[in-house]
């Protein structure tokens, strides 16, 4: 079976955060490497495994059970998800929005 | 990016078939007004859901053709002999016909004028669609960003795009390559071989120039490519990569 990759479930990960993840970055907690989801393996059949690129680890399983999202994020050491930011100390130019790919959120001030 | 809201559910739009285009005997344009449609970058795709009477859905993603801002959102599907939705798509629906479909999504394999170059596009098969959308955004910008495209396919009747890539290659920022995986054109005297390190040297930017690399197409091909170029000693941070899976791909 041919590896996909993040980027044919961007989609799946947009439903589950709510916000676009494949330029987020993530860190394998089996062998400490840093990608962006979009760079992880995907494989699909009657779930979604994410394994690590570098070592094959696994790092996420996704199950659709009858409507419900089961999902196990059990291979991250890190997963870098932005959240947006605080009305009070927004900035119009910059409201919670980072360039996608861009390393981390900008910094509160 | 500016201004657009951090979470956003992706909603489920009807889109109109306005604009069929024929692409080649497997591979079909089709091009969609979409009420409400918030926009996309190129290198983006969608998903799109057929309803079959008895309720079933399929859902699959295609690359978005058209580049951000163009008059009509435009997808380009190939047709998989044993799909569930492509069929469809590629021979069944009609102008006037209504398409549901949700996105944009995908947020690393994208490239805007302001993410410069120079630009490395390669592109197999139907791969060639997501990095289509960056050359129409590349045209479309007036961009100076020089781009070298290698563009790998069967024979000449699986060309997508080819007039249009043929005009691209007379401008002065883009330079087309194109190899043929089984039969050439006749007096064909470019590349007739699948691709390997001799070609992507000739082809692409060398590693000092710090090329952003673009690979689109079947999985074995998109390693190949990508595993030849780190090889090569380029950056791994700098080369983008989407995989179809298979060998004919999943969109």
């Amino acid at each position: 079976m041919n590896a996909l990759d993040g980027n044919a479930v961007a989609t799946l990960l947009h439903d589950l955060f709510g916000q676009e993840m494949t330029g987020v970055a993530a860190t394998c907690a089996h062998c400490a490497k840093k990608s962006v989801l979009a760079r992880v393996k995907v494989f699909r059949g009657a779930g979604t495994v994410l394994l690590c690129s570098g070592c094959d680890g696994r790092l996420m399983v996704i199950v659709d059970r009858e409507g419900v999202a089961c999902v196990d994020a059990e291979g991250f050491s890190a997963l870098a998800v932005r959240v947006p930011q605080p009305m009070l100390v927004a900035d119009l130019n910059h409201a919670g929005v980072t360039a996608p790919g861009s390393a981390g959120a900008s910094p509160a001030s | 990016m500016a201004g657009t809201a951090l979470l956003r559910r992706l909603n489920w739009l009807t889109g109109s078939v306005v604009k069929l285009v024929r692409e080649n005997a497997q591979t079909r344009t089709i091009g969609l007004q979409v009420p409400g449609w918030p926009g996309h970058r190129a290198g983006q795709h969608v998903d799109i859901r057929l309803t079959a009477e008895d309720g079933y859905q399929a859902e699959r993603s295609y690359s978005i053709a058209s580049a951000p801002g163009s008059v009509y959102l435009e997808l380009t599907v190939e047709r998989i002999s044993d799909g569930e939705v492509s069929p469809y798509l590629v021979e069944d629906l009609r102008e006037g016909d209504q398409l549901e479909l949700r996105g944009p999504v995908g947020g690393d394999f994208v490239w805007e004028e302001s993410l410069g170059g120079p630009l490395l596009l390669i592109a197999g098969g139907s791969g060639i669609v997501p990095l289509g959308s960056m050359l129409r955004h590349h045209r479309a910008m007036h961009s100076r960003v020089p781009v070298r495209l290698l563009y790998s396919m069967r024979s000449p009747d699986s060309f997508i795009y080819g007039d249009e890539i043929m005009r691209f290659a007379t401008s002065d920022e883009i330079d087309v390559s194109l190899t043929y995986t089984r039969s050439a054109p006749a007096g064909w005297n470019g590349y007739h071989r699948r691709l390997d390190d001799m070609m992507l040297a000739d082809v692409s930017w060398a590693p000092a120039d710090k090329p952003l690399t673009f690979i689109c197409g079947p999985t074995v091909f998109v390693e190949t490519a990508a595993s030849l170029l780190v090889t090569a000693g380029h950056a791994p941070e700098r080369i983008h990569t989407e995989r179809f899976g298979g060998t004919g791909g999943a969109r």
